[in-house]
């Protein structure tokens, strides 16, 4: 189907306004969920309203609940939250799906059979569970080795995840290891500019000029909903002055269509087009001379304060990126890079935003350190309308772990994954080297592993390996509300609690500036089905474990623990309670001029409140806080132009080399915001929004532009076979110029064989396709840099596909249907 | 079992914000004043939906004037007029926005009435950078260091923690001022001088400069408590008055208008009346005094306080106002209602905040009844308003009845 791009804008700008609205979620529900007798018809009663936080995604967003005779049957934002203002996202819209699915974990499951099916496993109680797993525990520490044991967890900074954290520190091991990276380049570009371990933020609202390299800011950022808030300010709503957004990318996202501009590059050349910017306000002496000459260093050649000399930035810009040859590298007109050179220094403010497309791709860590270099040429950083660095809540610290004894042995040892510092890497976390490490068993053996909300089977670059690996793992537990492609290779599975069953307690999520805490407590009084929150599973097996594990918490039940922490926040004199507009904006004044005037007087006042409105925050941000925000050895901006040289040389080389191969296109991965982050396909209606550009739904497609399919004999709609060094797919063609000719795009979050009926064989998994490349620098996996070759197929490889899943199959999940019911009704 | 929240060295959090509900619970007695608690008032600011039509420095509507920049500062009585009187073009500005007037119950206005004056305590946050360019043009720069500029010899200034509540650095500025006047005039320079919200910006730029503590040190208001004693034993009562109560009028009048502002602003107009001040105070062979910690921030509190209080009521002008503004044709000279309600079973005895509470709720009637008949709507100073108010409390007190609440 061939769209205009006059249409395509508008379809674009019209789904990301009714993601705004909202959708009638309620009205949609019954409708799909109806039957004659059906438990989620809501019966008349007493309406009620009632706060909670959304937890389908990292943003953490406040949302209210309309409960009817005490059940929920709509979820909107919650008007006094900073995160969502009152609005949502379609996946929180949908949310209530994941609460009423039928195909939720009904109960703790123990596998009794072959992995992979739900078929093999039986229902048991919580006390089964702990009594095996907390033994199983409690054997490993008692024989010396609790580094064995293994955490690898996703999504929110909820109270679950804190708490897996602590337990895993507590009961000695080091390897805490985090699957979803979105954040990781950019922030690993931080501590490398700027010596702060933190994810970007990008102040949107308050600039005037934004250049985004390819990053998917609006459909799957961190913070979907307050991405696109921010958005919308600086669009106009406050100030009444529309700033300007010009997006460079090979595939034109959701996020481009609401761009002014979108600048087509070749693919992977976004960092080189940045500093080909760099290279103008360099040369035309547009850059900020005193932000340089103050707070910058390695901006010209020789020795920098801390480090010894090195290539200047001036130097590698002059040397490496003048205009011609960035103009043929990327495939952008030299006049349009100099118009834009001059737009961004020219706009009051102007932000240069790093190239992150979604929760599991984190971008290149070269083009992420090319935004930065752009950011500190035109001197926003900690400006307003800049790049900012966020603030941490200050919740108090737990209980200091000893430093003896098996729990401080275990730390000590190394990394299975060998991220960190220690490992002699910059990522924090390395799931694909900790499949690695299970597989070869070194440098020790797993013997425990927690899958707390991750689905490394799914959502890691090596879903093969990870497939291999947990086979070699005598004992895995999978924390997970469904039956995930992880879970269903787990020994046991432990149904985590919906985020309206349960207390908990949200940080700041990515990608915000000021310290938040939402706090939530149970919507539902009892959990539709026998599910615990996975702070709770973490507290009672910390309670089995004994000793100093249990002991390694301010509290033994959620409430209590999230009490602690906001007495922690009360104690920091500093915030209020969550509240409207004008209320943040008299916080803000007040700790402008130095003033705390919250509206509370104790911390029993605070919690009411923060129970009663969503929670606590701090908007006050301080700006041009330089020893908080330039924490490198120099104190100062370093431009890092050595590294930037090194992997620009080895990217050269390499698109050469590719250039030189005409048979094989770069594969563009993309996160739609309704399965972004590995999580979506799950719910009924997100499938249906996969992409508002195409006619495509529940299933995969991959983009490919018209050129591209008439070499390779494709037709829209028709099928194409994928093939890379790593594996192949066949997907549904979708022929369109928003994709340059030498890519193909495909989306991420599709493929599953697990994850419920509508989930299950729903499209392909574009991750089967990447090779063993890594970044160059950063170490994560090479995301965007993957080669692949198109051949036309007849048909699907998957099974009978969504669709026949709807209509009832043969998965073995009816008997769960029939349990949660059940639950349900009693 | 819960734990406590860990307390900060040397502080007891539970016991530092809480200095703002003294001004209801303990003020009444001591000081005579009865201003309530602006947390609530400022709660009930955005609840009552002031915040959809009025600002406060900035923030909020723009329908109607921005309450932190207007001429609406200083005691209850001017407060309550600027409020009648508006009533009128208010009401027709509500209409046009399709928005319901509030109304108030209980302490309500009294609690809103608390957080208004409090907009008169609290600074606006100052422009560092023009506050850079006053530390040159008012001579610090000459003997203090910033950065890489500025004289050695008084202490470096860039050393100052990031984010110290301004009126520390005023409270600084003061007690240091008997070194660095007289070296400012032996070096041939002017003492600096400070107008509009030049001090706000000096300060602001100070603020930005140095290393960050652990945990920002915010500021909650002074105790005015400690500020009244502070205000006899430092000697400022011996020449300042408030609306012409106490003092010997050698210094200026403290009620009065041009004197208001926030906490730091009145801080600069102090520092500006340093030498007429120290003189004065020499000739009353008075030391000049010099403040700890929270000294000033407590004295600044009782002003604000005190001020909120207002002139004495003149029960004689109000008795005039009754009858001239055409009060008396609706509710009767003996206040037993007529056309309007009857007023002395409702007013008698109670606080000028439920009566102007009152008088608040009842516009809307009044101006319809007022406009049927074709009667201006009538329109109060302060000095009228305080003393209608004190004429309708205890004009028709029955002998022996208790005071008024």
């Amino acid at each position: 189907m061939k769209i205009e791009r006059r249409r395509f804008v508008g379809l674009m700008l019209g789904a990301t306004s009714g993601a705004a609205v909202g959708l009638s979620a309620g009205h949609l529900l019954s409708k799909t969920f109806a039957t004659a007798d059906s438990p989620y018809d809501p019966p008349g009663g007493i309406e009620e309203f009632r706060l909670s936080v959304c937890s389908l995604c990292p943003g953490g967003c406040g949302v209210r609940v309309r409960c009817i005779a005490g059940r929920p049957v709509k979820v909107d934002g919650n008007p006094r939250h900073p995160v969502s203002g009152g609005r949502l996202c379609p996946k929180g819209q949908a949310s209530l799906q994941s609460l009423y699915h039928p195909d939720r974990i009904p109960g703790p499951m123990r596998r009794k059979g072959e992995r992979g099916s739900l078929a093999s496993f039986e229902k048991k109680t919580w006390e089964e569970a702990f009594v095996e797993i907390g033994g199983r525990l409690r054997s490993i520490r008692e024989q010396g080795k609790p580094e064995s044991a293994v955490l690898l967890r996703a999504g929110a900074m909820s109270l679950g995840s804190r708490a897996g954290s602590r337990f895993l520190s507590a009961f000695g091991s080091p390897n805490d290891v985090r699957l979803d990276r979105g954040d990781e380049a950019a922030s690993i570009a931080l501590r490398l500019t700027q010596g702060v371990k933190s994810a970007p933020v990008y102040d949107l609202p308050s600039t005037d000029y934004v250049l985004s390299l390819g990053s998917g800011f609006l459909e799957a950022s961190g913070s979907p909903v307050a991405s696109a808030r921010a958005f919308g300010e600086f669009r106009q709503v406050r100030t009444g002055r529309r700033g300007k957004f010009v997006q460079v990318e090979s595939r034109l996202s959701l996020t481009g269509a609401a761009a002014d501009e979108w600048i087509a590059v070749h693919p992977g050349t976004e960092g080189i087009f940045a500093l080909g910017i760099a290279s103008v306000l360099v040369n035309e002496d547009l850059y900020d001379r005193d932000f340089i000459a103050e707070h910058a260093a390695g901006f010209e050649s020789g020795p920098t304060p801390g480090s010894k000399p090195g290539l200047g930035l001036r130097a590698l810009l002059e040397r490496d990126f003048g205009l011609e040859r960035v103009a043929a590298e990327t495939g952008v007109s030299v006049n349009v890079i100099l118009r834009v050179a001059r737009e961004l220094h020219a706009a009051r403010a102007s932000l240069v935003v790093g190239p992150r497309r979604g929760p599991l791709l984190p971008g290149s860590l070269f083009d992420h350190l090319a935004a930065q270099a752009l950011n500190a040429l035109v001197g926003n950083i900690d400006g307003e309308g800049g790049l900012l660095v966020a603030e941490e809540t200050p919740i108090p610290a737990w209980p200091e772990l000893s430093a003896k004894g098996p729990g401080a042995e275990g730390r000590k040892h190394s990394r299975l994954d060998g991220a960190g510092q220690n490992g002699g890497k910059l990522v924090d976390s390395d799931p694909e080297d900790l499949a690695g490490a299970i597989l070869s068993k070194k440098p020790y053996p797993v013997e425990f592993l927690i899958l707390h909300d991750a689905d490394p089977l799914h959502s890691s670059a090596a879903p093969a390996r990870f497939a291999k690996a947990i086979e070699g793992v005598p004992f895995t537990v999978s924390i997970s509300a469904f039956p995930s492609d992880s879970a269903l290779h787990a020994d046991w599975i432990l149904p985590e609690a919906h985020f309206l069953e349960r207390w908990d307690l949200h940080t700041t999520p990515p990608g915000l500036s000021f310290p938040l805490a939402s706090v939530s407590k149970p919507v539902l009084e009892h959990p539709l089905v026998d599910a615990r929150s996975s702070a709770e599973i973490f507290l009672e097996l910390a309670k089995r474990v004994g000793g100093e594990v249990a002991s390694a918490f301010p509290a033994s039940d959620p409430p209590s623990l999230i009490r602690h922490d906001m007495d922690g926040i009360f104690a920091a004199q500093r915030g209020a309670v969550m509240g409207t507009a004008f209320d943040e904006a008299w916080v803000r004044m007040m700790e402008g001029a130095g003033w705390w005037a919250p509206g509370y007087r104790t911390a029993e006042e605070l919690w009411k409140g923060a129970l009663e409105f969503g929670g606590w925050w701090d908007p006050f941000y301080d700006h041009e806080e330089w020893a908080r925000v330039l924490r490198t050895p120099s104190g100062k901006f370093e431009f890092k132009a050595d590294l930037l040289d090194g992997i620009a040389k080895e990217r050269a080389q390499k698109l050469t080399a590719e250039n030189g191969n005409a048979t094989e296109l770069s594969l563009v991965l993309f996160e739609p915001l309704s399965v972004a982050g590995g999580f979506g396909a799950e719910l009924p209606f997100l499938p249906a929004l996969l992409d508002p550009g195409h006619e495509e739904r529940w299933e995969s497609w991959a983009e490919i532009h018209p050129e591209t399919a008439k070499i390779h004999g494709l037709r829209d709609k028709g099928w194409v076979r994928i093939s890379s060094a790593g594996g192949s797919i066949v997907v549904r063609v979708v022929v369109t110029w928003r994709v340059v000719p030498e890519a193909v795009a495909i989306p991420a979050g599709l493929g599953k064989r697990g994850g419920g009926r509508w989930a299950r064989d729903m499209g392909a998994n574009p991750f089967k396709l990447l090779g063993a490349a890594r970044d160059p620098l950063s170490g994560l996996p090479d995301f965007q840099g993957t080669r692949v070759r198109l051949e036309k197929a007849q048909g699907p490889e998957t099974g009978p596909g969504a669709m026949a899943a709807w209509h009832g199959s043969d998965s073995g999940l009816s008997g769960l249907e029939l349990q949660n019911t059940r639950n349900f009704r009693s | 079992m819960i734990k406590p929240p860990p307390s900060r060295p040397g502080t007891a959090p539970m016991l530092r914000f809480p200095r703002i509900a003294l001004f209801c619970i303990l003020l009444l007695p001591i000081l005579g004043a009865e201003i309530r608690d602006p947390m609530k008032g400022q709660q009930l600011f955005v609840s009552k939906r002031c915040a959809d039509c009025h600002a406060v420095r900035g923030n909020g509507g723009r329908i109607g004037p921005d309450l932190g920049r207007t001429a609406v500062k200083g005691s209850f009585y001017e407060l309550v007029a600027a409020m009648w009187n508006h009533t009128q073009v208010m009401n027709e500005k509500m209409e046009e926005s399709r928005l319901i007037r509030p109304s108030f119950a209980n302490e309500e206005l009294g609690d809103l009435l608390a957080f208004l004056t409090f907009l008169n305590y609290f600074d606006e946050p100052g422009d560092p950078k023009a506050g850079r360019a006053l530390f040159s043009q008012k001579h610090c720069i000459q003997c203090h260091r910033v950065g890489r500029e500025g004289g050695s010899s008084a202490p470096p200034l860039d050393r100052i923690p990031r984010g110290t509540p301004p009126l520390q650095l005023a409270r600084d500025l003061w007690n240091h001022g008997p070194v660095m006047v007289p070296l400012m005039r032996s070096k041939g320079l002017d003492v600096p001088s400070f107008n509009e919200n030049e001090i706000l910006n000096l300060f602001a730029f100070l603020r930005s400069q140095g290393p960050r503590q652990k945990t920002r040190d915010f500021r909650s208001a002074g105790d005015p408590i400690k500020g009244k004693v502070l205000f006899a034993t430092k000697g400022c009562a011996q020449c300042h008055s408030f609306y012409g109560k106490g003092g010997t009028g050698m210094g200026p009048d403290l009620g009065r208008a041009d004197l208001r502002g926030s906490v730091t602003l009145l801080a600069g107009r102090m520092w500006n009346h340093w030498r007429g001040m120290t003189a004065a105070m020499e000739s009353l062979g008075m030391a000049t005094p010099k403040f700890q910690r929270e000294e000033l921030s407590d004295l600044f509190a009782y002003i604000v306080v005190t001020r909120y209080d207002g002139p004495l009521a003149d029960k004689a002008k109000g008795r005039n106002a009754y009858i001239q503004k055409g009060c008396s044709t609706c509710h009767g000279m003996d206040g037993r209602g007529g056309i309007g309600p009857e007023l002395r079973k409702v007013t008698t005895g109670e606080s000028r905040e439920r009566i102007a509470q009152r008088m608040w709720n009842h516009a809307p009637q009044m101006g319809m009844s007022m406009g049927s008949r074709q009667i201006p709507w009538p329109r109060f100073e302060a000095g009228e308003l305080a003393g209608l108010l004190a004429f309708l409390a205890e004009e028709w007190k029955e002998p022996g009845a208790p005071a008024v609440k």
